[in-house]
């Protein structure tokens, strides 16, 4: 097992794309990472640089201390698990499992100890002399993670291997992935765009927009302390709610979010956290509130501590309900918010609620809070938790 | 609401079944009557029972040309089964300029077979270009009777064959390669298959489909075969090159004995038929594994 450092690597195409720029990331021996982004922002062409199967255009990739930028897979030493599977229709699950034992030319008993024992792990004991064709989409995919683990190699490389799988498949298979290269121990990458994988499964993740690492941090970390606007816009869901608003002075105290009619005070715990929404006292910031930190207010709150609007869709999921506000705010249309949205139709509804001020926020409750769809609502904001950045260049405004 | 009436989709079928019936089943069933008689060309003949097919058992001549046909088959379709495949793995790489010599290997297919056997008849003369070249390279001493020596005749006609099959097969390969799921080499690459490994775990497997297919195509021209035979040596020397197709066309046409030709077709027919049975019999099998 080893590390796996990408040293400012690039990767430009003939025709000029960048498809990643100055990658800098540390992966430590055993660590599980995945590398989460919008398509087309570069993490599947990181993974393949790695595996060998893309060349590295500049930078330098080392994976366990050696340099592989030209090395052929083979000599690479990893597995890789393909969001297709990728296993040979015409070998059984046993060959298609031992294919690359055998090709490294170990004894057969030896590699057959290894395919059961693998098997054994995996639940494929009695299905190792069936053809793929056969088995069902998880078994498939479990003789491709079993084709990885075979190899005992010094890192598990992982493009999206459970989208073709259905939703309960793959809340099952997520945590067994998770659970069996905690077991092993293997250095692991895995790419997904879907984000509930990347905040569930890995030590750490890294996101990436355009080409571009934008922060890479234990899952919690990053949900709680977002670096930038498309971080924050990307990671969670549902996602953060963004809103552009002017900051006013509040002469004796902390400054004022203007969100349409109403104000919101931001209180001290966010100031301390984000000092630099000072600077922008006068102008516009971005502010942030997750659906979460949001409550239904009694008397005790206090004046400056609330948003109305009026009930647009009640959603109930069982465990929590989540109600979408039309508020007065205006919504954030930057560049970071169209690659986060990832979805042009949903950002064009954006810009048009922009245009015409006011856009929708969700708030998340206890299931017991029912609201009818058009009631007025008065929702309590935990503004000690909203999250501030600068509208330019979409930092946080730490 | 328009009422159905029972001949509608008849009319519909009727313009096929027309021309089907004139110019194959009819042919079909006429040969059939006509191997059983012994009628010639210019006048029809008197039934004669199966006396025609005795004739063709005792007629060493029939064995020389079946045993030419099935050895030019056995010769040309290894050839075009394993050949034009290397050459679609070749062109199915993403290399500039590539398109060109896609078409440069097509071109044999379009041109007429007339021509091609001609051109090659020279070239394959023993004053002709090819006898040239070797002698040029050293490869041989002497100029060869490429079509002159009863023992290279029909090794000629054969490699005429496959180089002009090879274009036309190659786009069936190519169709065939481009189904490939490129994950599949790129797993067998990370499994630490080499380039040569990888044709054979991945390419060879995934295009069996396919060489069953140019398998079958080629072994059913090949036993047909005419135009190649008949203008490069003409079935000889010494009839050291004539094929089944062309002693039909011999008795039929120069011998005129039809009825004679036709029980010889009629054997043509059956062994055409073993090959598709056979072909179709290999698909099902690998089908249900």
């Amino acid at each position: 097992m080893a590390n796996v450092v990408f040293d400012n690597v690039w990767k430009i195409y003939p025709d000029g794309t960048e498809a990643v720029k100055e990658l800098d990331l540390e992966i430590e021996d055993g660590e599980f990472v995945i590398l989460v982004g919008p398509s087309g922002c570069g993490k599947s062409t990181a993974l393949r640089m790695v595996a060998g199967l893309e060349d590295i255009s500049r930078g330098e990739l080392r994976i366990g201390e050696k340099v592989v930028n030209d090395l052929t897979p083979k000599e690479r030493d990893i597995a890789m698990v393909f969001q297709s599977y990728a296993l040979y229709p015409h070998m059984s699950v046993r060959d298609n499992m031992g294919f690359a034992l055998k090709l490294a030319k170990i004894d057969k008993d030896e590699i057959n100890r290894r395919v059961e024992e693998a098997a054994e792990i995996l639940d494929l004991t009695e299905f190792l002399d069936r053809k793929p064709k056969a088995l069902s989409g998880g078994q498939r995919q479990r003789v491709a993670m079993g084709r990885a683990i075979v190899r005992n190699p010094q890192a598990f490389l992982m493009d999206e291997p459970l989208s073709n799988l259905d939703a309960k498949l793959r809340v099952q298979m997520r945590s067994e992935i998770a659970q069996l290269q905690q077991n092993l121990g293997v250095t692991t990458i895995y790419v997904t765009h879907d984000q509930v994988e990347a905040m569930t499964m890995g030590d750490r993740v890294a996101v990436l927009k355009k080409g571009v690492l934008q922060q890479a941090e234990a899952p919690q970390r990053l949900y709680d302390k977002p670096d930038n606007l498309f971080v924050a816009g990307f990671i969670g869901s549902p996602s953060m709610n963004l809103m552009e608003a002017d900051l006013e002075s509040n002469p004796g105290g902390n400054p004022i979010l203007r969100v349409g009619e109403q104000t919101l005070e931001v209180p001290e715990e966010a100031m301390a956290e984000y000092p630099r929404v000072r600077d922008k006292v006068g102008g516009k910031v971005a502010a942030g509130i997750r659906p979460e930190h949001s409550f239904i207010p009694d008397a005790s709150t206090p004046e400056g501590g609330t948003l109305r609007g009026d009930v647009r869709l009640v959603e109930a999921l069982g465990s929590e309900v989540l109600v979408h506000v039309a508020t007065q705010a205006s919504p954030v249309v930057t560049e970071d918010m169209r690659e986060a949205v990832d979805d042009e139709e949903a950002f064009a509804r954006m810009e048009e609620s922009g245009a015409t001020g006011g856009m929708d926020m969700t708030f998340r409750f206890d299931p017991s809070f029912t609201p009818k769809v058009g009631d007025t609502l008065e929702v309590g904001v935990q503004r000690h938790r909203m999250h501030f950045f600068d509208l330019d260049d979409g930092q946080a405004l730490r | 609401m328009i009422g159905r009436r029972w001949y509608t989709p008849w009319l519909f079928l009727l313009p096929s079944l027309v021309l089907l019936g004139v110019f194959y089943w009819w042919p079909v069933l006429n040969t059939g009557i006509l191997s059983m008689t012994d009628a010639h060309t210019l006048r029809g003949g008197e039934f004669v029972g199966l006396e025609n097919f005795r004739r063709m058992v005792d007629d060493a001549f029939f064995w020389n040309a079946l045993e030419n046909s099935l050895l030019f088959t056995v010769g040309v379709v290894p050839a075009l089964v394993v050949l034009p495949l290397l050459l679609a793995v070749l062109v199915n790489t993403k290399l500039p300029g590539i398109a060109f010599f896609r078409t440069v290997f097509f071109s044999p297919v379009i041109a007429s077979m007339v021509v091609v056997a001609l051109i090659w008849s020279w070239m394959l003369r023993t004053d002709g270009l090819v006898n040239y070249v070797l002698q040029r390279l050293q490869i041989i001493n002497e100029p060869l009777g490429w079509l002159s020596d009863p023992s290279l005749a029909l090794i000629s006609v054969i490699v005429v064959t496959v180089w002009k099959g090879l274009g036309y097969y190659m786009v069936i390969y190519l169709a065939g390669l481009q189904n490939i799921p490129d994950d599949l080499y790129e797993a067998a690459s990370v499994d630490g298959a080499g380039p040569i490994r990888r044709f054979w775990t991945v390419t060879v497997p995934m295009m069996r489909p396919s060489m069953v297919l140019v398998g079958t195509l080629s072994a059913i021209n090949a036993i047909k075969v005419f135009t190649e035979v008949f203008v490069l040596t003409g079935g000889g020397p010494f009839r050291s090159s004539e094929t089944l197709v062309l002693y039909i066309y011999e008795r039929g046409f120069e011998g005129l004995e039809m009825g004679y030709a036709s029980a010889m077709s009629l054997s043509l027919f059956v062994l055409v038929l073993l090959f598709s049975l056979a072909s179709q019999w290999i698909t099902r099998r690998r089908a249900a594994l």
